[in-house]
């Protein structure tokens, strides 16, 4: 009970809200206290906080809670003005897509990601902060810094956003034929499992 | 017949089917009283509408086949926001009390009684949890606390009965 009293506290205003079991959708979840992000273990203590708090966007994990997630999407609609973002796995990619685009207003989300993503793709998508861990300039100085210095990353930074761009590319020639560019067989079986 | 008038926005919210028996005896109950009430389809609707209007007092009614949707967190967030709660448990034969098929329906039952949770045997039984909570109406209670002493098994009608001690004592033994 305490850890859901602690989860319960005011959250501050403007950040990312993520719900789920962040460690099957980010590679780099144990940083998450250096983003302005929140998280939430189950989808109704996450609904409770995005209520009452000041979040500019929600990050579901879809993993595990896709036969409930219609409801939660709706509570969270009818709640809330946030911007709703799917973290789904490949084989999950159908299922976001077609809430993402399902006809109507509102939609019972705006954006899908393909996981496992990192912390900084996350903020970039959802525009909260971007680049820079929590209370830092997302160029790694003062706010008031010159604009044109080059930006420079954190080493574990560059190589997760590299690894994740690889691992995009993975994926895609694994999944996909190159002289038609149709999907292929492993495609369609990520699908349906 | 005991009203609302006490000033202080009373709010109950009834989960479930819009044509239960249950919702419909609660909202012609609220109508009767002039409570606002409200009608959610699911729980994941009834926390929104519960965080909605934070600052008034609720009472949240509803099927504990509803109610117990992932796990106790629901409970966990009627315990932590101060709500109160009524549980209408799956229909027994009559004074046989309530059906328990499974371990899995033991253990929602025990999560029912742990967080202080109103177990209703029927629907009969909200007119009794209504007038009661309408006698012990005060200033919303704060956060984190919620009426009667904590993790005790409430009974619809007030007293705490030894029959329901025994039942959660029982439940704890049976589940380990």
């Amino acid at each position: 009970m305490d850890r859901v009293s602690d989860a319960m506290t005011a959250p501050a205003g403007g950040g990312v809200l993520l719900i789920g079991d962040i460690q099957k959708a980010l590679l780099d979840a144990g940083q998450v206290d250096r983003y302005p992000c929140e998280v939430r273990a189950g989808l109704l203590e996450g609904i409770d906080a995005a209520v009452r708090g000041r979040f500019a966007v929600v990050g579901i994990v879809l993993d595990g809670q896709t036969h409930q997630l219609g409801p939660a999407l709706h509570a969270l609609r009818e709640g809330t003005q946030v911007r709703i973002l799917l973290l789904a796995q490949m084989h999950e990619e159908p299922i976001a897509r077609r809430l993402v685009e399902t006809a109507g207003d509102p939609k019972p989300a705006d954006a899908y990601l393909v996981c496992p993503t990192c912390l900084a793709s996350l903020c970039a998508q959802a525009g909260v902060n971007g680049r820079g861990p929590k209370g830092e300039h997302p160029a790694g100085g003062d706010p008031g810094a010159n604009p044109q210095s080059p930006v420079h990353h954190p080493p574990s930074e560059v190589s997760l956003a590299d690894l994740e761009q690889k691992i995009r590319h993975l994926e895609w020639l694994a999944t996909t034929d190159d002289l038609t560019g149709l999907k292929n067989r492993r495609y369609i079986w990520e699908f349906a499992r | 017949m005991a009203k609302d008038d006490s000033g202080i926005g009373l709010y109950l919210i009834a989960v479930g089917r819009p044509d239960s028996a249950l919702l419909r005896t609660a909202l012609r109950l609220a109508r009767e009283r002039e409570i606002d009430a409200v009608v959610c389809p699911n729980v994941y609707a009834a926390v929104v509408a519960a965080a909605r209007a934070a600052d008034r007092r609720i009472l949240v009614v509803g099927p504990l086949s509803e109610l117990k949707v992932e796990k106790d967190y629901f409970f966990r967030i009627v315990t932590a926001r101060g709500l109160r709660c009524g549980c209408l448990l799956d229909a027994g034969r009559p004074g046989k009390g309530p059906r328990v098929r499974s371990r899995a329906a033991a253990r929602d039952l025990l999560v029912a009684c742990r967080a202080g949770v109103t177990l209703l045997d029927g629907v009969a039984d909200l007119r009794a949890v209504l007038e009661e909570w309408l006698a012990t109406a005060e200033p919303r209670d704060a956060p984190g606390r919620h009426r009667g002493p904590a993790h005790t098994p409430r009974r619809a009608g007030g007293e705490v009965g030894d029959e329901w001690r025994a039942t959660a004592a029982e439940l704890s033994a049976l589940l380990g």
